[in-house]
């Protein structure tokens, strides 16, 4: 699935990105990067950005354009210690 | 747009070693900069590129030399391919302009500690460059009042280069840097080929940055707390609402200080006209000073607390971390426009000055994009507009506040409007392409550093002053030159007496000479003058007026220049202006780029004559049709 198909607030990990090369290069430069843990926190208005956290504390607004080119995994939910 | 960098040399000469500030945007740089170079240093800019590159001389702790240090704008990345006119692209121009030179220079990376994994994508770009490196961490208080620890010895040992924790507003962290920064000066020869490095960004910041022993629940609070103010500002309902009301109120704050400061800097100005005139007397070169010099300077001044406003404003919304949010939230709503979240700073900006907003289209990645925005400005409701608003309002539509105000918005609006709707057609014309959508950074939210501020308001007004101020100066000087300048071949006058003789003026004559064109807006030679000197700035256009409408009846009348333009008569004894020729005036205002300045911020950002071209001949095109079009209706509502 995509990070654009991501319900909002459930965890997931980005497996790919679907990004002409110097556009992937700057996404990865950014830290949105393969690996990393993302949630989709909230849509922008009037069909604007998605909000996403990246990693633990970086927040981006991600064009819901550059969403549908991420691939993203849903992560498994984390035990409670 | 390419754009070169002879600059560097000017900033990097005379053989002082160089520091260059690099680092994210928000890492705290500005922060960093100050707090190393004090309130007096002295500020450079760097020249033929209007984003500052700001540089201060440092001492350092003996023996080490003195230094050059260098604020360089916010970079993610020094590999991925972009746009050199971006800030991003003239900070890694500067930085490869100093590799190929071998400047003897040091790199001080600043990174915000509580965002490590992230900034440790640029530390690796930068160990795989030949300059002496120190990273300062900077953000340490933040980790600790959430409660986590920063180990800065776990991140010195994995990068291999020295590694300084800050506080950048905790005074003792300036000797700690200086200290630092003076050790890798000493030592500064080009480093070897440094080992690839065998950390991952992510694991590393795991190493580094643990949970304190105790977490309280203030710590977990503030862990929460951009979360929580983001639920409120970023609401689906309220966030609009709120950003609307800012806005709004941003606008209210420049408005409000306009007025006032415009009337109390005319009254002193024509206070220090009388001073003047007295011992120059009312001659020729007594109303050169008064008219020509001290009004103009008096018209660069009045405009200097709304671009320190402004820019106060942006700078606390940048700080704080809202500026990103306004971009995240308006960013749908400009899209079907061709234009993208970002193009609301610039977009804003302008609504003081055009100029400095041309220069801030550097955030803009998209060149398309940006070359669009670059062309719209000029539509855009800049401050210089308001006292002409302000003069023609109060002339035609005096006693009817109501509709002044509603007038004055629709200005506004029209300006607005006509900025989306020209991007619209540029994007589907001359800058047509596929358009960068946005990625954008959501930083923490802090509390602004109100030093780093006031060093922004300052730098803004300087370069106000000096770019838009010399032009105001220079043409008001020139238009006072072809007033009194009689034309070649102008009948003797008989009579002479100060309207006779500005009717035979050189000014006069190319302000009839136009007439043929702006007869069907209803403007007369008059008004054409204006027109004239308010090419070179807007600000010209009531001062302009004012001389030709003061001299042509100084004896008869003095009274208010809205009085006397609503009041004056032609040759039969009908009135000159009706209030059809007040909406003309209003409506080409809004939409002609009559800004020297404005074009000369063009052509510095986009290096072509032809796009300075373009705008001139768009934007007089559209006003006077808009104008044309406007005197029509209006006639037909039945107005004069």
């Amino acid at each position: 699935m995509t990070l654009r198909e991501l319900t909002a607030l459930s965890p997931a990990r980005i497996v790919a990105l679907r990004l002409d090369a110097d556009e992937a290069r700057w996404l990865r430069a950014l830290g949105v990067t393969e690996g990393a843990a993302v949630v989709v926190l909230r849509a922008g208005p009037f069909r604007g950005p998605l909000m996403v956290r990246v990693g633990e504390r970086t927040a981006f607004a991600i064009d819901r354009a550059v969403a549908a080119a991420i691939d993203v995994a849903p992560s498994p939910p984390e035990p409670r210690p | 747009m390419s754009h070169d960098h002879h600059g560097a040399a000017h900033l990097l000469g005379d053989d002082v070693p160089a520091v260059l500030l690099l680092g994210r945007p928000n890492a705290g740089k500005s922060s960093v900069y100050n707090r190393l170079t004090g309130a007096d240093a002295k500020v450079g800019n760097f020249p033929g590129v209007t984003v500052d590159i700001l540089s201060a001389d440092l001492r350092l702790p003996s023996p080490a030399p003195a230094v050059r240090v260098l604020d360089l704008p916010g970079v993610y990345s020094l590999d991925v391919a972009l746009d050199p006119g971006t800030d991003e692209g003239v900070a890694r121009a500067f930085l490869d302009r100093v590799i190929a030179d071998g400047t003897r220079a040091v790199v001080v990376q600043v990174l915000d500690a509580s965002q490590l994994a992230a900034g440790l994508g640029l530390t690796r770009e930068l160990l795989a460059r030949p300059l002496p490196l120190l990273v300062v961490l900077t953000q340490r208080d933040v980790l600790a009042s959430e409660g986590r620890a920063l180990s800065v010895e776990a991140v010195e040992a994995a990068l291999g280069v020295p590694v300084v924790a800050v506080n950048a507003r905790d005074p003792g962290s300036r000797d700690a840097m200086l200290a630092a920064i003076a050790a890798l000066v000493q030592g500064a020869h080009r480093p070897a080929e440094r080992p690839a490095p065998a950390w991952d960004a992510a694991a590393l910041a795991a190493r580094a940055i643990r949970d304190a022993d105790v977490v309280g629940a203030e710590a977990l609070r503030r862990r929460a707390r951009t979360d929580q103010l983001d639920r409120a500002l970023l609401h689906p309902v309220a966030g609009p609402v709120i950003f609307l009301g800012l806005m709004v109120g941003l606008f209210a704050a420049v408005y409000a200080v306009a007025d006032p400061v415009s009337t109390a800097l005319d009254a002193a100005v024509q206070g220090l006209g009388g001073l003047a005139a007295r011992p120059l007397g009312r001659g020729l070169l007594g109303s050169f000073v008064t008219d020509g010099l001290l009004g103009g300077a008096g018209t660069v001044l009045a405009f200097l607390p709304q671009i320190v406003i402004l820019t106060a404003a942006m700078e606390l919304l940048d700080a704080s971390g809202y500026l990103a949010r306004g971009a995240f939230l308006i960013d749908g709503a400009l899209r079907p426009f061709g234009l993208g979240g970002r193009a609301f700073v610039p977009m804003l900006t302008a609504h003081a000055c055009a100029v400095p907003a041309i220069a801030a289209t550097r955030i803009l990645r998209d060149p398309r994009e940006r070359l669009t925005v670059i062309l719209v400005l000029p539509l855009l409701t800049c401050s210089a507009r308001i006292p002409t608003y302000g003069l023609v309002l109060a002339a035609f539509f005096s006693g009817r506040p109501v509709l002044q105000a509603a007038l004055f918005v629709a200005l506004y609006l029209a300006g607005l409007a006509a900025a989306v709707l020209v991007s619209l057609v540029l994007r589907r014309s001359a800058t047509k392409g596929r358009r960068l959508p946005l990625v954008l950074e959501m930083p923490a939210y802090r509390s602004p550093d109100l030093r780093a501020v006031a060093r922004a308001c300052y730098v803004a007004g300087k370069r106000f002053v000096r770019d838009v101020g010399t032009v105001i100066l220079v043409c008001g000087a020139a238009l006072w030159v072809l007033l009194h300048v009689p034309a070649p071949g102008a009948p003797a006058d008989p009579h002479p007496t100060g309207a006779s003789a500005m009717e035979r003026s050189v000014g006069a004559a190319v302000g009839r000479a136009l007439e043929p064109v702006t007869r069907p807006l209803g403007f007369d030679w008059r008004i054409n003058v204006g027109l004239l000197g308010s090419f070179g700035a807007r600000e010209l256009m009531v001062g302009t007026l004012g001389v030709i409408s003061g001299i042509e009846d100084a004896d008869e009348r003095p009274g208010p220049l809205a009085t006397r333009l609503r009041t004056a008569q032609d040759a039969h004894g009908r009135p000159r202006y009706t209030a059809r020729t007040g909406v003309a005036l209003l409506v080409f205002f809004v939409f002609a780029c009559q800004c020297m300045s404005t074009l000369a911020a063009i052509r510095r950002e986009t290096r072509s004559w032809r796009w300075v071209i373009f705008v001139t001949v768009y934007t007089y095109a559209l006003a006077w049709v808009a104008a044309f079009v406007a005197s029509r209706v209006a006639g037909l509502l039945g107005l004069g």
